[in-house]
């Protein structure tokens, strides 16, 4: 093999040569696919992520009495609570989908879910389209939020 | 050796200049995306890009469209004369929208419209795709919705002036700001008659500015032709209803959503992958015979003089009359009747189409659920 020169490549060219391929296929490639993986977000999770940021925000900034709001996810996404967190999660494959689950902290107020009965395997709301009600209730002191379902 | 010592000390300097010029640079650039970051023309920005994206997708391959998510989040605006609105909206960005007269609150809805109408593709691009909705659990066809706003209206501050608000009197008469067409002559490409049809080349690139000028002799012609399958939408059959006719939850402010609603039916899905075939095309229907040309339609759906709702302003592009029809192109007809019959054409339409529109419909479930089967955006 020659170079533009005319001449063979020497050992420390060539060694050079598989170096720069070897770290284009080993870090350049896979560091492209994390970063498309890492800005791409699929449109279900956008909207589950902005739908926990508001039911989080409704949770802590209700003074009294109720509130309603629409959810408007897509199919078997669900709301529910896990250790005084509200989150929402992808149950298409029966359970949550690790991956396809967001989660906000309820600093503030505790929370209270009561499911829709829809949900496979937790006590959680559909996020397509259905309306809840936030209640601002007190338990031993603390305050609670309890968020169902509206009926019609 | 000195000057070899000398030119290392030159190179060191220049590098570290270049460094420090590089982070300075990132900086500004840093402060520069933040300070644009959350700003409204950002987020439209944003939207009008994956609506492109989501198109173009489309157009390469009706697989690929699922994977390009619209990133289009709903703007919360507030119409009000010193209200906030922050009982709708906790916790989020409101845009506020300060006004005096009920011009202005159909000034501040019209240019909802309008950017919303413009943000989606004016109609001209399409987003369903057949893959996406089988995969939500929505059959083959379904309405596909973008909110591209929120509008809360202060009852506070606004009172009476609500319910005199007539967006679509003020979209019919009022000029664009900046331009000298109206906003009904800007969304019904030219036309502020009830229902503009194009002939098939002038969708189709023949003619140069056929996407911007509809010809009405082209429409009254296409209306004869069409054996009374296309008629102006009749204006007393539109629901009317003012505001304050409309229930709201008593803790908050009355709300309205624009939402920009597309329906993809088979033909028009398959006449716009292959729109360079239709122009001077004739088509068949399913018995073979000689049907109607393709026919392009928009329409401008005309109200009562108070705030409407139910529908406002509608566009619908229609392709009519392809061969081929299978059931399904049957059921996606039913559903596009289902939600877009309303700027549509009536029962004798042809059966075969998809549908474009804007929409200004109360904020509720059960608008929502009746209107939309997907929503698209970011809530």
């Amino acid at each position: 093999m020659m170079n533009k020169k005319g001449q063979a490549y020497t050992n420390e060219e060539l060694v050079k040569i598989v170096l720069a391929v070897l770290a284009i296929i080993a870090i350049l490639i896979p560091l492209g696919y994390k970063m498309y993986q890492g800005l791409y977000v699929p449109q279900d999770v956008l909207q589950a992520r902005e739908t926990v940021k508001q039911v989080s925000s409704m949770v802590n900034s209700m003074k009294s009495g109720t509130q309603t709001m629409v959810l408007t996810g897509q199919k078997n996404w669900f709301l529910y609570t896990e250790t005084n967190q509200i989150c929402a999660c992808d149950f298409t494959k029966g359970t949550c989908d690790p991956n396809r689950k967001r989660c906000l902290e309820s600093k503030e107020r505790g929370i209270e879910i009561i499911g829709d009965k829809t949900s496979p395997d937790i006590n959680g709301i559909s996020l397509y389209l259905t309306e809840i009600t936030f209640t601002l209730t007190e338990k031993d002191g603390k305050e609670i939020v309890k968020i169902e379902k509206k009926s019609a | 050796m000195k000057n070899k010592n000398f030119e290392k000390k030159g190179i060191a300097q220049t590098t570290v200049v270049g460094v420090i010029l590089l982070i300075i640079g990132v900086g500004i650039l840093l402060m520069f995306l933040y300070r644009i970051q959350y700003s409204e023309l950002a987020d439209t920005e944003v939207c009008r890009e994956s609506v492109t994206l989501r198109a173009a997708s489309l157009g390469a391959t009706y697989k690929f469209a699922e994977l390009v998510p619209l990133n289009c989040k709903t703007s919360k605006i507030c119409i009000t004369n010193g209200g906030d609105c922050k009982s709708n909206f906790p916790g989020e960005t409101i845009l506020t929208k300060k006004v005096k007269t009920s011009n202005d609150i159909s000034k501040a809805i019209a240019d909802q419209v309008l950017s919303c109408w413009d943000m989606m593709g004016q109609g001209r691009m399409t987003l369903v795709s057949e893959g996406l909705a089988p995969k939500l659990g929505f059959g083959s066809v379904g309405a596909h919705c973008t909110i591209c706003s929120r509008i809360a209206l202060d009852k506070e501050t606004l009172k009476t002036d609500m319910d005199k608000a007539d967006v679509y009197s003020y979209m019919a008469t009022r000029t664009v700001p900046g331009k000298d067409f109206t906003y009904a002559q800007y969304i019904a490409q030219g036309s502020p008659t009830g229902v503009a049809i194009t002939r098939p080349e002038q969708i189709t690139g023949d003619n140069p500015n056929s996407l911007y000028g509809v010809d009405k002799a082209a429409v009254d012609t296409a209306i004869a032709e069409s054996g009374g399958k296309l008629t102006r939408i009749p204006e007393e059959d539109k629901t009317k209803k003012a505001l304050s006719d409309i229930k709201f939850p008593e803790n908050k402010d009355p709300e309205l959503a624009v939402m920009y609603v597309q329906v993809a039916g088979k033909g028009l899905r398959a006449a716009l992958a292959n729109s360079a075939l239709l122009a001077g095309t004739v088509f068949l229907s399913p018995a073979g015979k000689v049907a109607t040309v393709a026919i392009s339609a928009v329409a401008f759906v005309v109200g009562a003089p108070v705030l409407l709702v139910g529908v406002v302003i509608g566009a619908i592009a229609v392709v009519g009359g392809v061969s081929a029809e299978t059931y399904f192109a049957y059921r996606n007809y039913d559903v596009s009747m289902g939600y877009c019959g309303d700027v549509s054409f009536g029962t004798g339409a042809d059966k075969d189409f998809g549908c474009n529109a804007v929409r200004i419909v109360p904020y509720n479930l059960e608008n929502l659920k009746s209107q939309c089967t997907v929503i698209e955006s970011v809530p």
